[in-house]
């Protein structure tokens, strides 16, 4: 730790090698029956760089590092290829493996790879017209398919299992401080996937922060149930590596057992986002005292609602919680707040503060006209430092327009709806978008789901504003997944708890609420549904 | 109706709802394969409680035991 903090490089893979050096039998990763020592790891990381480091497409890369794109998620080959990569001196780049091959398409086209690594899920994905535009090498998992010519274009397939053995052990690559080192795509709710590009100054202060703030120890065997494209991964592997810890990875289908997984395989911390907690709640996998092995849970990713916390305190007794807040242009999370008793809750939502920036972080609320906001005053939340992303891949327009100089120093502004409580701490409040107004009067659409959620007594709600005629809002119309439903209650509790103009007019009862790529609720999704009018699939008043 | 054609009965409406091919085996995969997701199994979680007095409270929540239509009739015979 001390040699890489005097050292200006660094690598995401320093602490892989570092365990594989001091401890090579020590566990690191373990996936569906396999498992992995650090020494083990370190060399399948090796024999990727080794081969891809030998190509003439690395070598000719220019003005920033060779892009490596990970066609793979929650599998061994996926962590060993973006290690690999990493290791090689490159940038890595998740491409969800649920992209529709159009997304996939574009994706792969803009990245300019010098390779792409998939593992047997991804190898599915590589249909004729996602070959026609993948890099010249791709790795493949065992058997995974043969060596493929097409449009006088060669790509190689190599196997993954089967590289070439490293004749001379080396250490990862020393890249600068602003080298990519990895490019995650955001959801994009409207418009093409946006790149963010994260250099390696940024994720290296991340993971030395999160470590120490966790007090992750080397002894910890935590779960890891995210999809490589979500940052909270970055979170799961490298701060789980850092301390020389093991990740448990669960696969997507197995998703609804990460109880059941989690006690098997002893684990001692949790990372997820709030919601499968809920999930796993609704399902009633959460008996009292089902993880006492648990000591660590950290949520992220979205709000965490009060009775989450309740839920997992029986389920979890010994643990600890932090909830953790961060847009991917900040590097995974930059605020935390500890979910102590008594707890801080944030007013009218049901959900946990956000808490303080991380050290040598800054986070402040703008007014409409950019001025720092009072102490209370609601705005939108920006952030400052090192964290901060480099920007949008090839969209310099839009990286302007959110990482703006205000007052001689770089912010993101987060498109997040926040104030600051008297005493420091944040409150996220939803998204600007969010922030409406119906009939000259401000509504937050967020306020409404936290209420509706309650009264439902379900997990997936959403309220949106429908129809707009002309431009203005002339009605509300809240969603609820929920088997069966009385509207007529709900709206009468509604009424006793927010003023007339924020009370849906209709409550529409969904057996599937549309998500998307992050297991957010996609209120776009539901907008044209109602503008479809026909098949709602919903029952209603 | 017996136990078994009320179960089919509801879990080839479930997978209509989920717009995939309502024809399966006894013994198929539904949702380890990524037929159904975590709804479609909270929806069976809620048919078995009510249709069959299911306590899955006592039991404890196993994903295996909705995996398939064999899976869950033994679920459903072992209740109580």
């Amino acid at each position: 730790m001390e040699t890489i903090e005097q050292d200006p490089k660094y690598n995401l893979a320093y602490a892989v090698h570092r365990h594989s050096l001091s401890d090579p039998a020590r566990l690191a990763i373990a996936c569906e029956g396999r498992e992995l020592s650090y020494g083990a790891l370190a060399d399948r990381a090796q024999r990727i760089a080794a081969t891809l480091t030998g190509k003439t497409d690395w070598q000719d890369a220019k003005d920033c590092l060779p892009r490596v794109g990970i066609l793979a998620s929650r599998s061994i080959d996926a962590c060993a290829g973006l290690l690999g990569t990493s290791w090689a001196g490159g940038t890595y780049i998740p491409i969800g493996l649920k992209s529709p091959e159009d997304r996939l398409l574009t994706i792969l086209k803009q990245c300019d790879l010098s390779a792409l690594i998939c593992d047997a899920q991804g190898a599915r994905l590589l249909t004729e017209r996602v070959l026609a535009v993948c890099p010249s090498l791709v790795l493949l998992p065992a058997g995974a398919g043969p060596v493929c010519t097409q449009d006088g274009r060669n790509v190689e397939m190599l196997d993954c299992e089967s590289l070439p053995e490293v004749a001379t052990p080396f250490p990862p690559a020393a890249i600068t401080a602003t080298d990519l080192a990895y490019i995650i795509f955001t959801s994009g709710t409207t418009g093409p996937p946006k790149g963010v590009m994260i250099p390696a100054a940024a994720v290296r202060h991340y993971i030395e922060v999160v470590t120490e703030l966790l007090g992750l120890e080397s002894e910890d065997r935590a779960l890891e149930v995210c999809e490589l494209s979500f940052d909270f991964s970055v979170l799961d592997m490298f701060a789980t590596w850092e301390v020389g810890a093991s990740l448990h990875v669960l696969p997507a289908n197995r998703v609804m057992n990460a109880v059941k997984f989690a006690r098997e395989s002893r684990l001692t911390v949790w990372n997820s986002v709030p919601s499968l907690v809920g999930m796993l709640n609704q399902l009633k996998a959460l008996a009292p005292n089902a993880l006492p092995d648990v000591r660590l849970t950290v949520f992220g990713g979205e709000p965490l609602p009060l009775a989450i916390v309740e839920a997992w305190q029986k389920a979890a007794p010994r643990s600890c919680t932090h909830n953790l807040y961060g847009p991917t242009e900040v590097t995974v999370s930059c605020l935390s707040q500890p979910v102590t008793y008594p707890f801080r809750v944030t007013p009218n939502r049901n959900v946990i503060a956000i808490g303080t920036p991380f050290p040598d972080l800054d986070a402040a609320i703008f007014t409409d006209d950019q001025h720092v906001a009072a102490d209370g005053e609601h705005g939108e939340l920006a952030l400052a430092g090192v964290q901060l992303a480099a920007g949008y891949l090839d969209a310099e327009a839009l990286t302007s327009d959110r990482f703006p100089f205000i007052d001689g120093k770089r912010w993101y502004l987060t498109g997040d709806l926040a104030f600051r409580d008297t005493s420091g701490v944040f409150h996220h409040l939803g998204r600007v978008d969010n922030q409406i107004k119906v009939m000259g009067n401000r509504v937050e659409l967020e306020e409404i789901d936290s209420h509706l959620r309650e009264l439902a007594r379900a997990e997936l709600v959403a309220t949106v504003a429908w129809p707009v005629i002309d431009g203005s809002i002339r009605g509300l119309v809240g969603f609820v997944a929920a088997p069966e439903l009385q509207p007529q209650q709900i709206v009468k509790g509604l009424k006793q708890r927010l003023p007339a103009y924020s009370v849906p007019s209709r409550i529409l009862a969904i057996k599937q609420m549309p998500l998307n790529q992050n297991g957010k609720v996609d209120r776009g999704a539901l907008i044209r549904l109602l503008e479809q009018g026909g098949d709602l699939n919903t029952s209603g008043r | 109706m017996d136990n078994k054609t009320k179960l089919r009965t509801f879990l080839e409406q479930l997978l209509a709802d989920y717009g995939v091919d309502a024809s399966f085996g006894d013994d198929d995969l539904l949702v380890s394969s990524g037929l159904l997701d975590s709804q479609a199994v909270l929806q069976m979680v809620v048919f078995l409680e009510n249709e069959f007095g299911v306590d899955l409270a006592e039991r404890g929540f196993d994903q295996n035991d909705f995996d398939s239509l064999t899976s869950m009739l033994a679920l459903i015979n072992q209740r109580g």
